[in-house]
This record gives C-alpha cells, structure tokens and sequence, in this order.
C-alpha cells in the first residue's frame, strides 16, 4: 500500500500542530482549573474543587463595579463601532470616489498602531472637546480600535453580496433607500453582527486605551490591579466568566470568520 | 445603479465623526508635544524644539528600553515564525471541521482575556507554578527556575500572545492556493522537501511578512504583558510611556518616545509592503 | 478483440485492482491493460471511479487490492515523485510564483539536468507547444488556452513513460477545446506518447482515443474503440452514455412463437431473447437510427405519431415526434431551403429491428 508521502510527513506536521495547539489552549485551561480551586491562595496543583472563589469574586465591590463599568463602555463602543464601520465598509466598497484607497487604509489602522500612543493622544485632546478621563472618553476611544473590526467582518460579508440584486431591485421599480433596508441589509446583517460581537469583545478585554482614559473603571483594569496588588484565584474566577460569556458570543462570529478563511 | 458620489461621504461621516477626532488628530497631537517642553507646572509648554529626541537618544537608559523592546520584539517574531509555519501549512491542509477547530483554537489567545492569559502563565512559570514545581518533584532541578517576571517569561507569554497573528496571515494566503501544486510537484518528480523548498516556502512568504510585522508591532507597543509578567530590571516601551505621561507627568518626553514607537511600527508598514512587492513579481500581476 | 486494436509491448497493466473509500467500494477488482504508444480514454460520469484509477496510477491514492505495472515494474509501493507518470490537472495547477520558462523546468531540475541541458528542453518545449514568445509570463498573465499548453509542455518536458490527462479540457470553451484537442491528438500520435485521459465528455474520449473505456460505479463496462463501443455496446449503460438514445416503452406481444413489440403503430420483431418476465419492455434506439417517412413504413404501417417540434440546428435537424404518449427524439440531416416537417404533421417512423436494443424495464 503506497503512502501519500509527497507532502508534509504526515506524523511531524501533525504533532507539531498538536504540540502548539498545547501551547495556546494551556495557560487559559490552568486559568479556568484555578477559578474552581478550593485553595486559599494561587498553587498548582489545585488541592480540591469549589466554587468559592466565584462567590468571592461575586462579592467584590472593586469587581462588581468594574464590571458594570466595562459592559456599558463596550456595549457603547460596540455602537458606535458598528455604525461607523459599516458606513465605512460600505462607502469603500459599493463606491468610487476621490481618497478611496486612503480611506480604506486609514479605517483600518487604527488596530496596526500602536494603542498606547493612542492613548496618550486622546488623553491629550480630551480637554479640547470638554471632556475629562471617565466612561465616556472610554467609549469613545474604544469605538476608534473597534472600527476596523467591524469594517472587516462587514467587508467579507460584502465580498459574497452580489451587487447585481441591487440592480434588480433598481428594476423593479423599488426605490434606494427601500433597497438597501429591504435587499442589502438583511444580507450583510451577518457581517454587521459579527463585526459588532468582535468590537465587543475587543472593548471589554482593552487595557492600553483604558489606562488613559479611565481612572482605572473597567473591570480589566481592576483585575490587573488586583494581580499586582495579591493575586488570588478570584481572578481566575472572574476571568472564566468572562471566558464564557465571550465563547457564548463567538458561537455567532465564527461562520462569518470561517466564509472568510475557507476557499 | 446610478451612485452620486456625495453618498458616499454620507456613509463615511460617522466613521469620519469618530475617527479623525479621536484618531487623526490624538496622533497629530502626540506628533506636535513631542516637540514641545515638560513643564512640571503646567505639564507641557509649547517650545519647539527636538530637544526630547536629543535627551532621549542620548540617555542610554531610554536606549536600553529601546534595545531591550527591539530585542524581545525580533526574538517573539522569529520564534513564531518557525513555530508557525509547519503549523498553518498543516491547517491549509485540512478543510472542513478539522480547520474550523483549530482556527477556533488559534484565534483563543485572541479573544481570552488578557488578563486571564497572563494569569495562566504565571500559574505556569511562577516559582511556585506548574513548570518548577514539576521539575522539582522529577529531581531534575534543585531550585525553581525564575521565569516568571522575568524577560524569559514575559516572553513566552507574548509568544502565546501574538502566535495566532502570525498564523492567520499565512493560513490565509495558503488556503488561497491550488491544492494540487504540491501534487503537481510531486508528479514532475519533486520530493516533499523540494516541494516545500520551491512551492511551500516561497508562495507563503506574503503571509510570513504580513504575520511577522503584526507580531512585531504588537511586541513593541504591548502594555500588559510587560507589567504582570516582566522584571523591573528588563523595562520595555510602553510601561515606561505610560510611565513617562502618568507619574511623572513628562508630556512631551511621553510623546517623544510615543512618537519614536510609532516611527518604528509606520517604517515597518512600509518595509514590509515593500518587500512583499519586490520579492513576489507575480502578486502585482493581475489579469 | 477487434482488428483495429494496436498491437505492441504492454505499457500498463492493472490487475485486479480494488479501492474502497470507508464503506464506499470505488473500484472493483478492476483489470485493464494498455499498449504503448497507445491513447486510452476512461468515460464515464462522476463517481464512476475513473478519477480514483487515475490517481492510483500516479499514486496519489494507496491501492487497496491488486496491483499496477508499469512497463513490468510493479508501481504499488513506489511514492508519486518517483513514478515516471506526468500529470496533466483539470485546474492545470501551474506555479503561479514561476514563469512559463520556469514551471516547464520545474521537473529537470530533480531529475539533475546540468544548466545547458534545461534550457534547451524548456526551448525543446516552448516551440513544440507555441508558447515562445511566453516564456517570460507568469500564468496569471495567460489565457485558458495558453495555461494548458504550459500544462501540457511542463508534463512533457521530463519525457514520461506516461502521460495522464485528468478532465484537461474541461476548463475550456467549446471551440477551443476542439482546436486543443485535434492539436493535442496529433502531437501525442506524433510522439507515440501512452496516453490515459480521464473524462466525462463523450466527444473528447471519441476525438483523442485509440480505446476507451466506459466505466460505470467501479467497474469497466466496456473496453474498445469508438466505433465498436458506439455500433456494438456491450451493456445498456454503454449504450445510453454514448450519443442521444430514446428509450421507448414498448409491450410484448408474443405472436407465432416469436417475440414481438408494439409501441403505438410501431409493431416490429425483435431479434434475440424476450425479456424476462414479459408484459412490458424497454426498446432503445438511437436518434439517428429513425427515419420519419410521410408514408407508412414496414415497421410503422399504422397510427401515425405527430411531429411536436422541429429545432433547425446547422447541419443536422431535430424532430421531436409524440408516439402514443411518448416523445421521442429524432435527428437527421437538415434538408437544405426548407421543405422540411412542420408542427402537427403525422409522420411514420422507419428504423431497423436490427438497431434496436432491447432491455426488460426496470433493467438498468
């Protein structure tokens, strides 16, 4: 019997992907170990199993808040975000106009630089629009990294939309704005909502915007506080329930992520 | 369909409204202070003037954070460039469920919280943690190794970090390519080394560069992980910006540094853009 | 084994070759030998395992039972990159980062040609395939038409004792396909090049192969050349996947001993065995076997059909007639400046009993 041996051999490539499929899954596997350790203090191995450290984490004030604090900055972001990245998506795309190709690099670099300088400069400007470090400015801020996201995801959703249905539309007698509600949006809703879950979660777990523009609100700030200060399985705790309710909204990301990946 | 091209500006005003507010301008902003003087009264006065570069390029304290960041940046890169490749061609191999899983799987770092990751390695490589306490029990060691806030350390976790950056760009552009090149290559009488060496390797390259200027981008301007997992003896860049604009209140030096960052990463942009049309004569062909 | 089979040393030989997918047997126990010099079709529709023969040969695919042999040398255990196979994909699977010059190359380069050697093969098959003046281009800069002649020059130019063709010319259109394929043809006879090409496409298995064989759901249904698989199929599958075929429902009457058929007017005797079980049976004939006649015929002296639609198709005219509830398809030469049949006229079939192919119904 003859082996396909003109590609990679097979036994490597496949424990190497193996290998570094360990590598990504561990650090959040022991986290969520952790989380249900019935241990007073941070050690591995973990001694039982409980669920103490949630009802810590679920008691913690500093916790609580930050939380709440960050739901209502990436629930706005993720707006905002959204609205803006669609446009944007749409304006590159379906049209032709002086700047394109500026615009369509420039919509996407806030992701590419660096988020720290960032930071600094809206930090910088916030005076100038009246504005002072607080949950606003976060929003804000955390809608500008949030943008290309959505741009993205709504752009592969465009990639499969076939223009010529506009056209059909267009013929049959149904003006442009009827058009888009009725033909375009419920076709590209999937790109829409994915780009919006994603700038979500890129809202809810940022740090470096935070930093400057909060005064330490958000929940992962206030983690990263409690890490510095004793870092204790609560962390763990509250890590994991964010773990789930991000996996709970990427089940609604991942086709779209996939259309994009697949031939 | 007829498109009046004012509709287009229409779509574009929202994005416009947030991002050149709060994008174009905060960098203009960065660009302009850090040209301008600390003032330890009124944080910043506008006296132009490359005296923060100066200080800067001068002092071999900012040096050795440069050095130190640049150092860490170029060794998380080619790390996960030689962890990535066998890795992605095997995905762009696998179709189906198998490849949906272990996208999902690659893109976990991503989506974590960062939080959680850098708490899962430090579980890992703390004195105390999996790693040490293993070796430990095994005899093989007789004292913990010090990974944890230590360079060693913060550099595993950015290479779980920004792993998934360089894996996307490559599976992307090897999906896009026939699958029977490398039967084709076989057939013609190429081993799988001369396959890989005149098929694999050069038709990834694209997404090598891609991944490989993410990844060291990231690297340079990463916050966290520096902060939970490094050592106060190894500073990198962007704690020491942070630094530099919050407790000591040095605006325009935050800005200086902020700018050379971001200097770096622009270059790089263009480097790589570059590259990527000089070595692929046949990607800006098109028909 | 008719005359026309080429006569010569043994080029291929497939014995007894099985392959299963899981559950699914793709190939079974399949036997099949090839002259060299020879051009050989495998026809059939998708599934039918003709793909899967392939692949085995150039051994992308393990064989699962059998063996093949290569001018005596058993191929089983020999990995794809030391076969001398060459391969000519559907998709053409040209290096898109390598010029023409380049990809042709691509194979000389293990085999260790020094530098001199190269360059004259590549020239050797630029000129053989007229692509010349394309040696500098990169294939995203090439038409279909061109991309295959690269294919096709990049096959040749490692001198394979083989040539395997996977659906070729289904990426092209229609005229160029026929231009490529005539070319093709006469290089390969040229070259006395063994050729296997795998299709689904009757006109190309007809137009590029000494033999062909019609394989259907693993199996070969039957090896010969074109006109012996056309004039005398040997199964009803062969029959029905080459050219157009009617398949009449007709009834068996039984009348003097012999078996006759009636369908409509049409009563004729048939030759050969009834069907088993007799009632009803399925009566096979081609499109241009029937003749229609204003008159009444021997074999249609009653009950006339009626001409539903007549389609003017260049050189040849086709007639759809309804026969006591059935359409069938009749094709035959137009006649020049009309005077031909219109909608609704009767007509009267004419065909020989001899042409008919005769299946009990439910067969397949």
């Amino acid at each position: 019997m003859t082996r396909a041996t003109f590609d990679l051999p097979r036994i490597t490539a496949l424990s190497w992907t193996w290998l570094v499929v360990a590598f990504l899954s561990l650090p959040i596997l022991l986290a969520v170990v952790i989380a249900f350790s019935s241990g007073d203090r941070l050690e591995f191995p973990v001694p039982g199993f409980s669920l103490r450290w949630f009802h810590e984490a679920a008691r913690n004030p500093q916790f609580l808040e930050g939380a709440l604090n960050s739901l209502i900055v990436a629930v706005g972001s993720a707006a905002l975000a959204t609205v803006a990245g669609t446009g944007a998506s749409l304006a590159i795309n379906h049209h032709r106009f002086r700047g394109r190709s500026v615009v369509q690099i420039g919509v996407m670099l806030p992701v590419s630089l660096p988020a720290i300088v960032l930071g600094l400069g809206i930090l910088f400007v916030l005076p100038s629009y009246g504005l002072r470090p607080g949950l606003l400015a976060a929003t804000i801020g955390h809608a500008t990294i949030g943008i290309p996201y959505v741009v993205a995801m709504v752009t592969a959703s465009l990639s499969t939309y076939d223009r010529t249905l506009e056209r059909a539309s267009a013929n049959l007698g149904v003006g442009p704005v009827q058009t888009f509600c009725r033909i375009t949006f419920p076709l590209i809703r999937g790109g829409i909502v994915a780009g919006a879950i994603s700038a979500f979660l890129i809202s809810l777990d940022n740090v470096s915007l935070s930093l400057f523009l909060t005064r330490g609100d958000t929940l992962p700030l206030r983690l990263m506080q409690q890490l510095l200060f004793y870092a204790d399985p609560s962390i763990a705790a509250v890590s994991t329930i964010m773990l789930a309710v991000s996996l709970a909204l990427l089940v609604l990301v991942l086709p779209i992520v996939i259309l994009r990946r697949n031939r | 369909m007829k498109q009046k091209p004012w509709v287009a500006w229409l779509w574009l005003f929202p994005a416009g409204a947030i991002l050149v507010p709060f994008f174009v301008i905060p960098l203009c902003v960065v660009l302009r202070d850090s040209f301008y003087r600390d003032d330890p009264i009124r944080f910043i006065l506008p006296d132009f003037s490359f005296a923060n570069y100066l200080r800067i390029l001068a002092d071999a304290y900012y040096l050795s954070v440069f050095g130190n960041t640049l150092l860490i940046a170029a060794v998380v890169s080619i790390a996960a460039l030689a962890i990535a490749l066998p890795y992605a061609q095997y995905i762009a191999r696998t179709s189906g469920t198998l490849r949906a899983v272990l996208l999902w799987i690659t893109y976990l770092p991503l989506y974590v919280s960062v939080i959680m990751r850098a708490f899962g390695w430090m579980i890992i490589t703390a004195d105390r943690g999996m790693i040490n306490s293993t070796l430990l029990q095994l005899g093989l060691i007789s004292e913990p190794i010090k990974l944890l806030y230590e360079a060693e350390g913060m550099t595993i976790a950015m290479l779980h970090r920004y792993l998934p950056l360089m894996v996307i760009p490559i599976v992307t552009g090897l999906v896009k390519l026939d699958p029977n090149l490398l039967k084709a290559s076989a057939n013609l009488g190429g081993t799988w080394w001369y396959g890989w060496r005149r098929i694999t390797l050069p038709l990834a390259i694209p997404g090598m560069v891609a991944g490989t200027q993410l990844v060291f981008a990231g690297v340079l301007s990463d916050y966290v992980l520096p902060s939970l997992t490094g050592s106060t003896r190894f500073p990198m860049m962007a704690p020491v910006i942070f630094n530099e604009a919050t407790t000591n209140t040095a605006w325009a030096t935050a800005s200086a540094l902020g700018t050379i960052v971001l200097g770096i990463v622009a270059i790089m942009l263009m480097v790589s853009a570059i590259v990527i049309r000089r070595l692929m004569p046949w990607q800006s062909v098109n028909q | 084994m008719s005359r026309d089979e080429p006569v010569g040393e043994i080029e291929l030989e497939v014995s007894g070759v099985s392959k299963n997918y899981g559950q699914v047997r793709a190939l079974e126990r399949l036997n099949l030998s090839m002259h060299r010099g020879e051009i050989l079709a495998l026809l059939g529709p998708s599934g039918c395992g003709k793909s899967t023969l392939l692949n085995m040969i150039a051994g992308f695919e393990p064989i699962d039972e059998g063996a093949i042999r290569l001018r005596g040398l058993t191929l089983n255990e020999i990995p794809p990159y030391r076969r001398d196979v060459a391969m000519v994909f559907q998709s053409y699977a040209l290096f898109p980062h390598m010029t023409v010059a380049e990809n042709i190359a691509y194979g000389l380069h293990p085999r260790k040609l020094d530098r001199a050697s190269i360059r004259a093969r590549v020239g050797e098959m630029a000129s053989l395939l007229k692509l010349d003046p394309l040696r500098a281009r990169y294939p995203s800069q090439l038409s279909g038409g061109q991309r295959q002649r690269v294919a096709i020059a990049r096959a040749l130019a490692v001198r394979p004792q083989m040539l395997l063709l996977d659906e070729a010319f289904s990426a092209l259109d229609r005229n160029l396909r026929e231009e490529m394929q005539l070319e093709l043809s006469l290089l390969l006879r040229r070259l006395h090049l063994s050729t296997i090409l795998v299709t689904h496409d009757q006109r190309e298995a007809f137009s590029l192969a000494d033999r062909i064989a019609v394989m259907e759901a693993g199996r070969i249904g039957q090896i010969g050349t074109p006109r012996e698989l056309y004039e005398k199929p040997a199964t009803d599958h062969v029959l029905r996947f080459l050219g157009t075929t009617n398949a009449i429902k007709a009834e068996v009457i039984s009348r003097d001993g012999e078996m006759h058929l009636k369908a409509g007017g049409i009563v004729f005797k048939s030759l050969g065995a009834p069907p088993p079980g007799g009632g009803e049976a399925i009566v096979y004939l081609r499109t241009e076997d029937i003749d229609l006649s204003t008159q009444p015929t021997r074999v249609h002296p009653a009950a006339p059909a009626s001409v539903v639609l007549v389609t003017f198709l260049g050189a040849q005219e086709r007639v759809v007639v309804a026969l006591d509830g059935q359409e069938l398809l009749v094709e035959r030469p137009a006649a020049r400046g009309g005077g031909t049949l219109g909608p609704n006229q009767e007509v009267f079939l004419d065909f020989q009993p001899s042409r008919c192919r005769i299946a009990a119904m439910g067969e397949p």
